[in-house]
């Protein structure tokens, strides 16, 4: 050991305070032990911690942004799709609305065509039943009097001549065109 | 009655001088050693163990509480701009109060040393004026001569005395429980030594130390503020 130790009972008897040469020496001891023990608690224990303390508190309140953030965007989000969801609304109304509109309009216009050719059949139909009628009434006329002339001639034959005979017939003919008989 | 610091052994010679193995150099260097031990023995607990919420009570939980308490304590009186010191202080407090407690395992306390109190106060002294200077410059000196050329001497011995007074407060503070319980020892009859100075050890001890801690501290800090933001 290099350090010299001495016995204890050698030693000069101790002191409570004495201000000299041995003071200082004390003093630059101490001063260095209660600096290294000083720096070394703070440096290995509360600077390591103090800086996992800071470190947590950063983390945290960095945290806390995030979800303030994260919530801010779901709800700009959600107005988002609200308003579209609104927008989809009132679209699929205007677009029904189109539709049966259009559907309307369309099956009123074939209704309305349809009528309309109907009504050119009846009367195309009508039409055709009156002027066969007029044809058949005319046959008739002309077949009863030629059956009248056919008979009348078998009772007056000799004593008529041509002319006579065909003023008889338009005459007949006049007369027969008020009779109301056939009507 | 001898309290006096016991000299056990010569370290070594300067000059003409020998510097002694004390009681105090041995309380201190057992001291130093087993919170230096501690320190890194808890901070590797720490790491290895680390959680982002410790459990109320766990190791992690209470040395948390300890490092921000004295993170907010140091915040609040020495302010923003010198948290830095947090870690210094907070050594400080822990060496003195264990050292003004170690009385309660037969060492004889450091503290009750004044080579350990000035040290400590000399420390206080440097880091007031340095940080003065370095930070207030020019008003650091006009303070000196504040509010005229008279008033140098006053103020030269109201910082020269600051030391002194922080240093000789705690001294004589924990040599003031060291020799009233040294004597009340002596007076006891033996059997009587195992329970009676118990109250004694509560408050010459654990009371008055921790507290003596904590005023060294504090006023500690109050001077360095003092004088690193100038005192308006």
């Amino acid at each position: 050991m290099g350090i010299p130790f001495a016995l204890l009972e050698a030693m000069p008897p101790g002191s409570i305070l004495h201000f000299d040469k041995e003071f200082l020496l004390e003093l630059g001891i101490q001063w260095i032990n209660t600096i290294v023990i000083a720096v070394v608690l703070s440096k290995v224990l509360y600077k390591p911690v103090k800086n996992m303390l800071d470190k947590r508190a950063q983390k945290v309140a960095a945290q806390l942004d995030g979800a303030k953030k994260a919530s801010n965007e779901a709800d700009t989000l959600k107005e988002e799709y609200e308003s579209k969801l609104v927008g989809i609304d009132t679209q699929k109304a205007e677009i029904l609305a189109n539709a049966k509109a259009l559907a309307k309009a369309s099956a009123d216009k074939t209704l309305a065509d349809a009528r309309e050719a109907a009504e050119k059949l009846r009367n195309r139909a009508s039409a055709d039943i009156r002027s066969a009628e007029e044809n058949a009434k005319a046959e008739m006329k002309r077949e009863m009097i030629d059956i009248s002339f056919l008979l009348a001639g078998k009772f007056v034959a000799a004593s008529l001549d041509d002319k006579t005979r065909s003023d008889l017939v338009d005459s007949a003919l006049d007369e027969l065109g008020g009779v109301k008989w056939l009507a | 009655m001898d309290f006096s610091n016991k000299k056990l052994a010569i370290l070594f010679r300067v000059g003409d001088a020998n510097v002694y193995l004390t009681n105090t150099l041995v309380s201190t260097w057992t001291i130093g050693l087993v919170l230096i031990a501690l320190a890194f023995v808890l901070r590797l607990m720490y790491m290895k163990r680390y959680q982002d919420a410790p459990a109320s009570g766990s190791l992690q939980n209470v040395l948390e509480l300890a490092v921000e308490t004295m993170s907010n304590f140091v915040t609040s009186t020495l302010g923003h701009n010198l948290t830095g010191l947090g870690g210094y202080f907070f050594g400080v407090f822990v060496f003195i109060i264990i050292s003004n407690f170690s009385a309660l395992v037969g060492l004889r306390p450091p503290t009750a040393d004044l080579s350990t109190t000035l040290a400590l106060a000399l420390n206080t002294f440097f880091l007031t004026h340095f940080l003065g200077i370095t930070r207030q410059q020019g008003e650091y000196f006009k303070e000196y001569v504040n509010p005229v050329f008279i008033f140098l001497p006053i103020h030269l011995i109201g910082e020269i005395s600051k030391p002194i007074s922080l240093s000789f407060r705690l001294f004589g503070n924990i040599l003031g429980g060291v020799i009233i319980l040294g004597l009340l020892y002596k007076a006891l009859p033996i059997l009587l030594r195992f329970a009676v100075p118990d109250v004694l050890h509560l408050y010459f001890d654990l009371f008055a130390g921790s507290l003596q801690a904590y005023i060294f501290t504090i006023l500690s800090m109050t001077y360095i503020r003092s004088k690193a933001e100038g005192s308006e």
